[in-house]
């Protein structure tokens, strides 16, 4: 059975995902201790276990994302976000750094490990010592390989792989980037955001665009009815060479529902929907899609068509209100 | 890899009639805050006492209806929200069209996808923007005390109207 695994940046979120039957939720904590660390969101001691309660008695698996890399100065504060959730009842903890895999496969050996998307594992070798060092039990795959290298990775993995389905991409082998180190004096992997609203500038002008600034540093204009992305340095047009326009991403997101066939006859485990910054209706409509998809295709996956309308539903929420298939598509290696 | 190097045009932004929205502009701007703070603060009673609304004391945020054609300042004061009446500059700026407000403050529509399509827009501090913004939506709206019969109002009438601008 391959499993759906749906985002929740609060516990509204969290039964949002519950009730349109996801099949387990990722949470993280109110600090640097994960990806998605902004003002405002995620979970604290008093609410995750109101969410873990909630989500159990629906039969639904929490998981809880301590995915950024300790500094030297933080180490405790990594290793008591394991212990909180451990001590929660969480289902399993999705870990990046190899020093608190170990601590977390000593400290509470009965808990489910799965490595994180930041761990950034492309090959079967470093998936199969981390399952034999640290025991995890399943590896979240980046966003940067060809389906065909997914196929090679799930044919010799020793567990299941999760895959990304629906959401905002990030290009650089997921989160190993000085693009906003450099503009802002914090990276991804460490602090737990791109763009730290501290350091972001919208800027409206008279003729009814929008300027967007990180660190200062001017990343995009926007014009009155173009859509609009993340103000990462990532996404921002710039000019090469003469000529403007998006010189590393676009403002997209994933989308791989016409993929679900070959993921399933692949025997990939998961799939993974981004966006724990985003709102309950984002993770309801987003989980009511993908619900749909996946139980028509494990019900005939031969005859599996993709709807115009999930297609539609996705668009629509879609950063820069467009999707692509990413890497999976190319033919390339 | 065959790619859209352009951003993708935007179409369709709903709008509330004018007869619906314009109205609005008769009152001033002052009443419908201090009108807006009281219902603020019925429904934040209990953020407010747990000092979850902290991070607004002493910084003002503007929320400007474009069609409407008004605007709304408050501030945190030491117990509550509170209208803010002078012309000093603002911390935050939150504008957007009084349906894609309604849409948000339903729960109908994620506050990024609005974004995303330019149908909400911000400006200012955007830290402060993302706390709002996260506190809304972690607030569990079935628990807050707003009166079932007005809250069935408001979504029928949303409905209503939704249904109007998606069958042609
Ligand atoms: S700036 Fe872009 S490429 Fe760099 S880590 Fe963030 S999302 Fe990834």
């Amino acid at each position: 059975m391959m499993e759906l695994v749906c985002p929740a940046g609060n516990l509204p979120s969290l039964k949002a995902a519950v009730d349109q039957g996801a099949d387990a939720v990722y949470i993280g904590f109110k600090d640097e201790t994960n990806a998605r660390n902004f003002a405002g969101l995620n979970f604290n001691s008093r609410n995750i276990e109101r969410g873990i309660e909630y989500a159990h008695q629906r039969g639904t698996r929490v998981f809880a994302a301590i995915n950024t890399f300790p500094q030297p100065n933080g180490w405790h504060r990594w290793t008591d976000a394991v212990d909180l959730a451990a001590e929660s009842g969480i289902d399993a903890v999705i870990l990046a750094d190899l020093g608190l895999l170990e601590y977390a496969a000593q400290r509470w050996p009965e808990m489910n490990l799965h490595l994180s998307v930041q761990g950034s594992a492309t090959n079967y070798e470093s998936i199969d010592f981390l399952h034999r060092t640290f025991g995890i039990s399943r590896a979240v795959i980046p966003r940067v390989l060809s389906a065909a290298q997914v196929r090679h990775l799930a044919e010799h993995s020793p567990i299941p792989l999760e895959l990304f389905g629906f959401g905002s991409l990030c290009v650089m082998v997921e989160g190993r980037c000085l693009l906003s180190s450099y503009a802002t004096g914090r990276s991804p992997n460490t602090y737990g955001a791109c763009s730290p609203g501290s350091h972001v500038e919208w800027i409206e002008r008279p003729d009814g665009g929008t300027e967007t600034r990180l660190g200062g540093i001017l990343v995009d204009r926007f014009e009155a009815n173009e859509a609009a992305g993340y103000p990462t340095i990532c996404k921002g047009r710039f000019e090469v060479e003469g000529k403007e326009g998006y010189a590393i991403e676009e403002p997209t997101s994933l989308n791989t529902l016409e993929l679900l066939p070959e993921m399933m006859s692949m025997g990939i485990g998961a799939v993974k929907i981004e966006g724990r910054q985003r709102s309950p209706a984002y993770v309801a409509q987003v989980t009511q899609v993908w619900r749909e998809a996946i139980d028509r295709c494990q019900r005939d996956p031969e005859g599996f068509q993709v709807e115009p309308r999930w297609n539609a539903a996705l668009s629509k929420v879609a950063e820069g209100a467009q999707t692509t298939l990413g890497a999976y598509q190319r033919t390339w290696q | 890899m065959e790619q859209n190097r352009q951003p993708s045009e935007l179409t369709n932004r709903p709008q509330l009639p004018p007869f619906l929205s314009a109205p609005l502009q008769l009152v001033p701007d002052l009443i419908h805050t201090q009108l807006l703070v009281r219902v603020l603060n019925h429904l934040f009673k209990q953020p407010l006492q747990e000092g979850e609304l902290d991070f607004l004391e002493s910084r003002t945020a503007v929320i400007r209806l474009l069609d409407g054609g008004v605007e709304f300042r408050f501030t945190k004061g030491r117990k509550k929200l509170v209208a803010h009446s002078g012309s000093s500059s603002v911390d935050l700026a939150i504008s957007g069209n009084l349906y894609d407000f309604i849409q948000l403050s339903l729960g109908k529509e994620d506050p990024d996808t609005l974004f995303f399509q330019r149908r909400i827009r911000l400006e200012g501090d955007v830290e402060l923007g993302l706390e709002i913004k996260n506190l809304l939506y972690g607030l569990e709206l079935d628990s807050l005390t707003m009166p079932t019969p007005l809250r069935k109002l408001v979504r029928g009438a949303v409905d209503h109207y939704q249904n109007r601008i998606t069958t042609p």
